[in-house]
């Protein structure tokens, strides 16, 4: 992997909203120090609760919204802060979103085949006269035959998977290199989101698509994604190969998520983990490790500031003090102890 | 706001049989009337839950799950109807109750909680109005000792009981599902419906409200009837688990046997349709196809024209009857009947 360019590339992406008045503004925190690649024909998983920033940092890269600091570099050139029309509209060409809801994403009052239509022609992918075809090709692309019905319908004609078809097949009409897919499953049926995972997965085989997927839920992540993020109050706290991450997480705040996650096969009502606290308001978040008050190691200096990134080997992050100086630092013998402690 | 004191009770329970089933529903049919056409969202669904059990009803949109635990609790309004069939509470047909009896049974023996905290709760209320209101409106309790109540729910389901003055926007998601099991439990039903009680909370706070609920169940005894449709979450929670789809009972087994051997064809693909956190990395598949429009339900087996296994000729005419193929397994398919085991996969 590492031989590869990245697609895209993200570092210290932070993103502060601002709330109250004019009088007593509030700063939330929504997104600190992010940074991560996406290559070709992977997917990478945002993992976390509602609040950890994971759809901040989707919209980041859609450019829906401007960094607070950071870049977002597309195939080497930044684009964190372009705003000029040209660039936006080259930046979109290569770069698409699919959205959670896909009873809001679509516009009610026009049929599929407008929908698709319309990306086809702002970005000067088809010509008027064979537009019928190409749309019917998408179509074709996301399993929606026979493709001459389906673009005459509406919206609400549709179910909530094949809603979300059409809302694949729209990034798709671009021949992005890059889909942000921000919850794009978890509104639909159980028995419908594989059908749509395994459309997404095969668009990145057969396309060589980079995917962010942006998720709650860690098995789709597991199920999906070659490398998973795990996100806590605006930082990524883990990171690493999907399955290895799952099969032995690190940081307490991934072990907690994971322990939460209702697994029948894991043998039913054994895994009682303590939870104590909330995840907390970002306007609170202080200067130290967002999860210190929750967390059963804390230490002093886990208050005082933000543990840096340990690297554990073979492509796994972790930032937290307990593994500090990561395998071969000077600490590891103690870190190695006290990781073992958390594993226990 | 005044209230109507609640009437002089006249529902009496008779007491429970050994081996009488608290809720027994039999034969339950309920429809919608829409313009379209009667939409047969519950058919003959009937199914036990003894004291002490939890029960769990899974399924996709639209299965009736939602619509069952509803008519349990009398809560149907137009334009949907009960078409047919009996629900039984300590023998008690509660089909059958007046206006006067419901308020009477309703919160006292059996409670909901609804899916969403965020829209079960009045904004403009503070929590310990709303649970008092509830105390109020169905015993006849004076207004301190409704609030006296509340103070102690608030305690039992691990709310600083200072919050009582608090307005719902001041609660986290968690809280409020506190809030509302507390108004749930506020008269100390047998039996409690959790209808979706977890679906708008994020996974950790999922998990410490599914934990609190267990704890209070040993506590205090009551019986539980789970809606959902996270397999994973049900088959962790619940005793036994039956499985809906478009508006039939199609399997019931204990959770166990559900998840290490589902015999109807519905559940094996459901079962084979969401990944986990363990247990090997396979591909999944999902189901092909969605639900069938209930204005017109497919004949025979609803579930046919999704069935990758039917058979000719009798599964679009007959309708497969639910039948025990197992110990305390019961399943809807004629493939049971044709062979053993359905081949899964």
């Amino acid at each position: 992997m590492a031989e590869q360019d990245p697609i895209l590339e993200v570092r210290g992406l932070t993103k502060h909203f601002k709330s109250g008045n004019a009088m007593r503004v509030n700063i939330v925190k929504a997104l600190e120090d992010v940074s991560f690649k996406l290559y070709p024909g992977k997917v990478v998983a945002l993992v976390g609760e509602s609040g950890s920033g994971k759809s901040t940092t989707a919209r980041l890269i859609a450019r829906l919204y401007d960094p607070t600091a950071g870049d977002i570099l597309y195939d080497g050139k930044n684009v964190a802060l372009a705003h000029s029309r040209k660039a936006m509209l080259d930046y979109r060409r290569h770069v698409q979103m699919i959205f959670q809801d896909p009873f809001g994403s679509l516009n009610p009052v026009h049929r599929v085949e407008y929908i698709l239509k319309r990306p086809l022609l702002l970005h000067k992918k088809a010509k008027r006269g064979n537009i019928q075809e190409e749309v019917q090709l998408l179509l074709k692309r996301v399993s929606l035959t026979p493709a001459e019905e389906f673009a005459e319908k509406y919206p609400h004609q549709l179910s909530g998977g094949q809603r979300q078809r059409v809302a694949i097949a729209r990034a798709l009409a671009v021949e992005p290199k890059v889909i942000l897919a921000d919850e794009p499953v978890s509104m639909l049926d159980v028995s419908i989101r594989m059908g749509v995972l395994n459309l997404m997965a095969q668009l990145r085989d057969e396309n060589n698509i980079a995917f962010l997927y942006v998720t709650h839920d860690l098995a789709s992540a597991r199920y999906f994604a070659d490398e998973t993020m795990v996100m806590y109050a605006g930082r990524v706290v883990e990171s690493g190969p999907s399955e290895e991450l799952i099969r032995s997480p690190q940081h307490p705040y991934t072990q907690l998520l994971l322990s939460a996650v209702p697994d029948p096969s894991r043998g039913l009502r054994t895994q009682e983990v303590e939870i104590t606290g909330e995840v907390p308001s970002l306007g609170a978040v202080g200067q130290g490790c967002p999860f210190a008050p929750r967390c059963k190691h804390v230490m002093a200096r886990c208050h005082e500031a933000m543990p840096p990134v340990t690297d554990l080997g073979g492509g796994r992050m972790t930032r937290c003090y307990l593994f500090e100086g990561g395998a071969t630092g000077v600490n590891s013998a103690e870190s190695a102890a006290a990781a073992a402690q958390v594993r226990a | 706001m005044t209230r109507q004191p609640a009437p002089e009770s006249n529902l009496v329970l008779p007491p429970l049989a050994e081996g009488e089933p608290l809720l027994s529903v039999r034969n339950l049919s309920v429809v919608y009337h829409t313009k379209r056409g009667e939409v047969k969202a519950v058919q003959d669904v009937s199914f036990d839950l003894m004291q002490g059990e939890v029960l769990g009803l899974a399924g996709e949109s639209g299965c009736g799950k939602t619509t069952v635990a509803n008519a349990v609790l009398r809560l149907l309004r137009y334009p949907a109807e009960i078409a047919g069939g009996q629900v039984l509470f300590h023998g008690l047909d509660i089909t059958t109750l007046s206006e006067d009896q419901l308020r009477d049974f309703r919160w006292k023996h059996m409670s909901i909680v609804f899916q969403s905290a965020m829209n079960a709760l009045n904004p403009v209320l503070t929590v310990g109005n709303q649970i008092a209101d509830a105390i109020l409106a169905h015993t006849d309790m004076t207004k301190e000792q409704a609030r006296a109540r509340s103070v102690e729910l608030l305690e039992i389901v691990g709310i600083d009981p200072a919050r009582i003055t608090s307005y719902p926007h001041q609660l986290s998601g968690g809280m409020r599902q506190r809030v509302v099991i507390a108004v749930a439990m506020a008269l100390n039903p047998q039996l409690i419906v959790l209808d979706e009680p977890t679906t708008a909370l994020d996974v950790v706070v999922q998990k410490q409200i599914m934990d609190e609920i267990r704890r209070l169940k040993e506590s205090y005894n009551f019986s539980i009837l789970f809606i959902s449709h996270d397999l994973s979450l049900m088959v962790e929670f619940s005793d036994r688990v039956g499985i809906m789809y478009a508006g039939q009972l199609i399997e019931m087994a204990r959770s166990q046997d559900i998840f290490r051997g589902p015999r109807h064809p519905y559940t094996q693909r459901l079962m084979d349709s969401f990944p986990t956190v363990s247990g090997p990395r396979s591909q999944l598949r999902g189901i092909p196809g969605s639900p069938p429009d209930l204005v017109t339900p497919p004949g025979g087996c609803r579930f046919h024209p999704r069935c990758d296994v039917a058979l000719d000729g009798l599964c679009q005419q007959v309708v497969p009857v639910f039948t025990e193929y197992g110990p305390n397994h019961w399943a809807a398919c004629h493939l049971l009947d044709a062979k053993d085991e359905v081949p899964n996969g």
